[in-house]
């Protein structure tokens, strides 16, 4: 699986390094992260992924190589646990474009187990919206430090699951129903909603 | 190869009278009255009651005192080392007992190793390394399936991953070996011949057309409603295993459960109770079942082990998977001479085929079809990859829906390639009425057949020359329509001993009827229905001989302790052996009582004749004696000397295979824009012999038509590169159901088998076999003008689009 895209963190370079190398950041933005340690040169984890059907915990091990300073590094995912693996190799980029910063990354990802067999048609989308969910909390997160006066420490803003739930629920919808049509099936479905609603409570 | 001209016939006095040359008609007989229900009447199936009332009894529903669940962990990987497995956070939760590893099997008496029925061997639990994804890692046993299901995701593999090999021909470069247990370094099985290879080679040099393809038979799964499943209950002060299993051999499992436990058969009882479908997937012996016997042998407890549904899709034994490049040559009239295929039989990580011993490509070579030729020869090479092992026959005889496939496809390609029609094309080259006995280029005896009769009835059914001028006027317009022909032999029933077998035990099966003091009868066989009807038609055939109504005969199939040894259920073989046998134990117990009759109206036997249910003095039929005043007499007034009682036990050893066959006609329109294909019409005329009963045929042809219809338009096991399986779920394995069925138009004509005592074949499986060359020839037709020659199953929608936009039909 390919995954490759771009963010633009309202923040200048050096915050972003600095947030994108803090496991306690780190840990917050990423929907699932019940733990994140930096033990050694090597990121140590569990993450609770949910996709479709599936949900389970994985013991996962990141290690960073090729690290430059403020322009970039590249990522090796190796993540294992009772629904299956995942083993993902990623290239971050940053530029800085004036007081903001463009990430660019570019990752190739293999899945494997019932996570893929059960939940296959889910996992793009599920993919999609884990990259999504923590570039904005950690977008979030170096705004917070950045508007912090000098002394005080930035509380950390941390992800919900409801919000990655929704998340998930539009990447399928994107992945799956053409545009024009998205609308009409929305307003439809929230229509529907709303009538269950109002008979329930009649 | 198989002989079957210098056969000895165990039965040849039951062909007399009937000529190799049967007349075919298309009425059914019927001899008995309404009340005793005999063959040909549409009796409505005794076991459904229970069915349609939730009444049944699986193996699911069997509940013991004190009965422990298990659930399996399976492995992520397709291929990879196992470097330790870590059970100790499921062994601290509550209610796990134990957690079943290879190295507990090994230690219990190498349990860790099974030969599969095909004499390979196959990994019960892993040791070292797994060979496919969701191979058994290790078991757990707890007190409840939910406390097991929660265990198994407690439980730590390290797994050290190696390269996968999915496609076969990679696999044959032997570049990553799947089996590093063996002692020869690759992942070539077996290398199979049939037929003769210099004269199929002379007529291909003097053929004026040859026409050439490959043909890829995917990898498809039975997906039976009810997953495998067993219930062991290990007695330790009787030493004694009862076992409830999902079998369709229970007596061959029996025996090989005795074979690799080292308990004496004599104390395992297999029981298998009412079985929600087999269709090949219930024959072989998987990991599980050995798991969950050796869990109660261990734990003194009944334990229960059921499938899920993605378990059961993703490792349960496969069907089909062959790479196949056939060659078809004909005269300058068109006729066909030979026949030359190349074949590549993915096997998996073993080879755990459910063929007989001598036939590791099963009856693939009957792949000369319904067509007369002068030679063929066929190669085929079995290799292991990194996939669940198999090769069971989905709802078909051994191989034969790969054969019939291949040939039919070719033979309409070659109609087409030469601009002729492919009714007539078939017609042409028909194996004629007067050719039986047919002697096959592959060595097969075609017990009878009158494939002309079964063609042109389906061409009247369909009304094939207006269709033909409809599709002339379609095309016209740009429409896209094809029509779809299908004329298969099948070959079933196995089978004659001397050449069928399962790990040596011969293919014989059995009869064992007991008749009551008041006339009523129990009858046990060695066979076990998954849903065919077996209570209704094997008392239909005991009433046809007997006269005793069929309502009065209790059929029971399944238990060790009680039915007398058969090799079960598949490969249409209940009839044409088992059915044989009830015949054959029912002219046992008339012979028996033709002299109790003699006994009883002073006369003697050779004074007497049958009629239906009695015998009568010949030219006073009012002095007779009914088959239940003769079965009282046994029991309170048989003669001096002769044993009390009225019962026979018969194993029927058929002195050949039968040969139902069928044409098919499928009739399709395709959308241009989404490549859909829609069926239109679908006529199917089955002979499948002398009919037992008309309603369980038709029943029987329905579901085979719909599971022939599955692997051409929808059912495909996919795998991606590193052997992960695609198709977990039956959201994307996809099983038509009676939405996408269209409907379905039946006819018949009756060639009975000479050999068969009641002249019957088998059609459990011919619609199945027959259907998916008729919908895929109907796809092709349709799009030959536009250059496609061949399209793969299953045909969905993307292939047919991409080929119309490749065409510019679509963009």
């Amino acid at each position: 699986m390919k995954l490759a895209g771009d963010y633009r963190f309202e923040a200048p370079i050096a915050d972003v390094w600095k947030a994108l190398l803090d496991p306690v950041v780190l840990a917050a933005v990423m929907p699932g992260c019940e733990k994140l340690e930096l033990v050694d040169d090597t990121y140590v984890g569990d993450l609770n992924i949910k996709v479709g059907p599936v949900q389970g915990l994985f013991h996962g091990k990141v290690n960073l190589s090729d690290v430059e300073e403020e322009r970039g590094y590249t990522m090796k995912v190796d993540g294992r646990g009772a629904p299956g693996f995942v083993k993902a190799t990623a290239a971050v980029k940053l530029t800085p474009e004036g007081d903001e910063t463009k990430m660019e990354y570019d990752a190739d990802a293999q899945v494997g187990g019932r996570i893929a067999s059960v939940g296959q048609r889910l996992i793009d989308a599920s993919a999609k919206a884990i990259i999504k969910e923590s570039l904005e909390g950690l977008n979030a997160n170096v705004k917070a430090r950045a508007n912090v006066a000098e002394g005080e420490v930035a509380e950390v803003i941390k992800a919900s699951q409801t919000q990655f739930a929704t998340k998930v629920a539009k990447e399928v919808a994107k992945d799956l129903i053409p545009p024009p049509a998205r609308v009409a099936l929305i307003v439809l479905a929230l229509v529907g909603v709303g009538a269950v609603i109002y008979l329930l409570l009649r | 190869m198989p002989q079957l001209d210098d056969r000895k016939e165990p039965h040849s006095e039951l062909a007399e009278g009937v000529s190799a040359r049967v007349p075919t008609t298309d009425e059914v007989q019927i001899k008995t009255p309404e009340k005793i229900c005999g063959m040909g009447h549409r009796k409505k199936r005794k076991e459904d009651p229970r069915f349609i009332q939730g009444k049944g009894n699986y193996v699911d529903d069997v509940k013991l005192p004190g009965m422990l669940y298990m659930d399996i962990v399976r492995s992520p990987y397709a291929h990879a080392k196992i470097n330790s497995i870590d059970a100790s956070a499921a062994l601290e939760m509550d209610g796990v007992l134990a957690v079943i590893t290879g190295e507990d099997l090994k230690a219990a008496g190498d349990l860790h190793w099974m030969p599969t029925l095909m004499s390979d061997t196959q990994m019960v639990l892993p040791i070292d390394k797994v060979v496919y994804y969701a191979q058994e890692i290790c078991a757990v046993i707890a007190t409840s399936r939910y406390i097991a299901a929660d265990a198994i995701e407690q439980v730590y593999v390290d797994y050290e991953p190696l390269d996968a090999v999915v496609d076969p021909f990679e696999a044959m470069k032997d570049k990553v070996i799947v089996r590093d247990d063996k002692e020869k370094k690759t992942n070539h099985i077996w290398h199979w011949e049939a037929g003769d290879k210099a004269a199929t080679d002379a007529v291909f040099k003097d053929a004026a057309t040859v026409v050439k393809e490959k043909l890829y038979i995917p990898r498809i799964h039975v997906s039976s409603i009810e997953t495998c499943g067993m219930v062991a209950n290990y007695n330790k002060a009787r030493s004694h295993m009862q076992i409830y299993m999902t079998s369709q051999a229970p007596h061959a499992h029996r025996t090989v459960f005795a074979l690799v436990s080292g308990l004496p058969e004599h104390k395992i009882q297999i029981i298998s109770p009412d079985i929600g479908g087999g269709f090949g997937g219930k024959v072989p012996v998987y990991p599980g079942y050995v798991i969950c016997a050796v869990a109660s042998l261990v734990t003194g407890k009944p334990v229960k082990w059921i499938e899920d549904r993605s378990e059961n899709l993703q490792a349960d034994s496969f069907a089909r998977d062959y790479h196949i490049e056939a060659e078809m040559a004909a005269d300058k009239n068109g006729k066909i001479t030979g026949l030359r295929v190349k074949t590549l039989s993915d096997c998996g990580a073993a080879d755990a085929a459910a063929n007989p011993s001598k036939f590791p490509a099963g009856l693939y070579s009957i792949c000369t079809g319904s067509y007369d030729m002068k030679a063929a020869h066929v190669e085929v090479d079995g290799v292991y990859t990194t996939k669940p092992p198999g090769g069971v026959a989905y709802r078909c005889s051994f191989r034969v829906t790969e054969a019939v496939h291949m040939i039919e496809r070719m033979a309409d390609i070659m109609a087409h390639q030469l601009g002729e029609d492919p009714a007539d094309y078939r017609l042409k080259n028909f194996i004629r009425p007067d050719q039986f006995p047919y002697k096959s280029p592959t060595g097969w005896e075609y017990d009878s057949g009158n494939y002309e009769a079964a063609l042109k009835k389906a061409m009247d059914m369909i009304d094939y020359r207006t269709l033909r001028e409809e599709q002339k006027q379609k095309r016209a317009k740009g429409e896209l329509m094809g029509i779809g022909i299908s004329s298969f032999t099948e070959v079933v029933g196995a089978g004659p001993s001397k050449d069928y077998d399962i790990l040596g035990i011969k293919m014989f099966d059995s009869a064992e009827i007991r008749i009551h003091p008041t006339g009523k009868a129990m009858a046990r066989f060695g066979t076990k229905s998954q849903g065919q009807g077996h209570e209704t038609t094997y008392a239909q055939i005991i009433a046809e001989e007997l006269g005793l109504p069929s309502d009065d005969i209790e059929v029971e199939e399944g238990d060790t302790d009680t039915a007398p040894y058969g090799l079960g259920t598949y490969a249409s073989r209940s009839t044409p052996t088992a059915g044989a046998a009830a015949v054959m134990a029912s002219r046992k117990i008339k012979a028996k009582a033709k002299k109790i009759a003699a006994h009883l109206l002073e006369v003697g036997e050779g004074d007497l004749e049958w009629n239906i249910d009695r015998f009568e003095v010949k030219g006073s039929p009012d002095q007779a004696k009914t088959i239940q005043e003769i079965a009282f007499a046994a029991y309170t007034n048989h003669p001096q000397g002769m044993e009390a009682g009225l019962e026979a036990v018969d194993y029927y050893d058929p002195p050949n295979l039968t040969f139902p066959f069928g044409s098919y006609i499928c009739v399709v329109d395709i959308d241009k824009g989404t490549g859909e294909v829609a069926i239109r019409r679908f006529v199917a005329v089955d002979d499948c012999g002398h009919i037992i009963n008309p309603l369980i045929v038709e029943g029987q042809i329905h579901g085979g038509l719909t599971m022939g219809l599955a692997p051409a338009l929808y059912e495909e096991i996919v795998y991606d590169e590193n052997g992960q399986n695609l198709t977990g779920t039956l959201a994307d394995y996809l099983v038509p159901t009676a939405v996408e069925s269209p409907k379905w138009e039946l006819g018949k004509t009756i060639t009975p088998s000479p050999h068969h005592p009641i002249g019957a074949k088998g059609v459990g499986e011919s619609p199945t076999v027959g259907a998916p060359p008729a919908i895929a020839n109907a796809v092709v037709d349709a799009l030959w003008h536009l250059g496609v020659r061949h399209i793969d199953i299953p045909i969905t929608p993307p292939k047919v689009w991409k080929l119309l936009r490749d065409n510019g039909v679509t963009d």
